[in-house]
């Protein structure tokens, strides 16, 4: 069903750079929160088709536990060029550390481990996708952020039911602060007619540079 | 005379990029690397005018240039053009020498402007 959509080279070093841009930005937000430098690694990006996402993930994400948010995003609400739902995942997060980041004065409990989740994810997913959307001269609205799952293990991640989209774009975020390290996937889940829409204006951009 | 410039970054598309908003003449002179080690091999063995860097890049970063090339005393003159736009990126590589920073992506005016303000065309 969903074979037959590759990246050119081109392709692929276009939408990390675009990515990139919506990392700086992400990068400058959570540099407020944590009122600290924050340092970002090179957003690696891989096209997975949905079919095999579950074998991919494990391979690209090898944490034990992860927690994850998912948040929805669409460019029109009829007919929309481009829309999806984004999953930022956070592997193995020691959520005291983050919590003593954000210099958050109160025990961390499970309504706080999820706070921290909500707010971290909504930076990164926000910034991301206004990158993108500048890069292509597109609008995304986003649907509120809800959380899938705090500490669950990989497979637990998406239901059968859930795989509603053919594709996912899969970003690697590494940020660190301070000496602690914190790893995170940004997953992009897209049907097949935005992967193309997103196809045919990266070759417009190709073409024009 | 021609000014000879080095554009370093490891994406294809923002060198590219650079090189189309680069004044007249100058994208003909101009030379083209992909991480911070290969601009400094380039940059140790020809004489280079100014250089443009990234910051977050594989194998060496721009950060670490910009250390190595003030430990050497190059006295290259650099423009930053980076992603990262936290203040404290701007000032740590003003702090390792670099004339200025441009936000990513480039437009023509901004370079121009900066261009511009460091006396430069």
């Amino acid at each position: 069903m969903n074979s037959g959509i590759n990246f050119t080279y081109d392709q692929q070093d276009y939408l990390q750079e675009i990515c990139n841009i919506g990392m700086g930005q992400a990068g400058q937000s959570l540099s407020v929160l944590f009122e600290q430098y924050v340092t970002l690694s090179v957003p690696s990006i891989e096209i997975i088709s949905a079919k095999n996402l579950i074998t991919t993930l494990k391979r690209l994400i090898p944490a034990e536990r992860i927690s994850a948010v998912r948040q929805g995003f669409y460019t029109h609400v009829i007919d929309p060029n481009i829309c999806g739902e984004s999953i930022t995942i956070f592997s193995n997060t020691d959520f005291v550390q983050l919590a003593q980041l954000i210099d958050l004065d109160e025990d961390v409990t499970f309504e706080v481990e999820q706070e921290m989740l909500l707010e971290i994810s909504n930076i990164i997913n926000g910034a991301c996708l206004s990158g993108i959307a500048d890069q292509i001269s597109e609008h995304f609205f986003s649907t509120p952020p809800s959380i899938i799952g705090q500490s669950i293990i990989i497979e637990n991640l998406l239901n059968k039911e859930h795989l509603i989209w053919d594709h996912a774009l899969s970003i690697k975020i590494q940020y660190s602060v301070d000496k602690y390290s914190f790893q995170c996937d940004l997953l992009l889940l897209m049907p097949d007619s935005s992967v193309k829409f997103l196809q045919n204006v990266l070759n417009r951009l190709i073409d024009e540079v | 005379m021609t000014i000879s410039i080095l554009i370093c970054d490891d994406s294809n598309m923002a060198r590219k990029q650079l090189k189309r908003v680069l004044p007249q003449g100058w994208a003909d002179s101009s030379q083209l690397v992909k991480n911070g080690q290969e601009a400094l091999d380039v940059l140790r063995t020809e004489k280079i005018d100014l250089l443009f860097l990234d910051l977050t890049m594989p194998v060496l970063d721009g950060f670490s240039v910009l250390e190595i090339m003030q430990a050497e005393a190059m006295g290259i003159k650099t423009i930053v053009i980076s992603a990262d736009i936290q203040s404290e990126a701007k000032k740590r590589v003003e702090a390792a020498g670099a004339l200025d920073f441009i936000r990513k992506p480039v437009s023509e005016d901004t370079l121009i402007e900066i261009l511009n303000k460091h006396h430069l065309l």
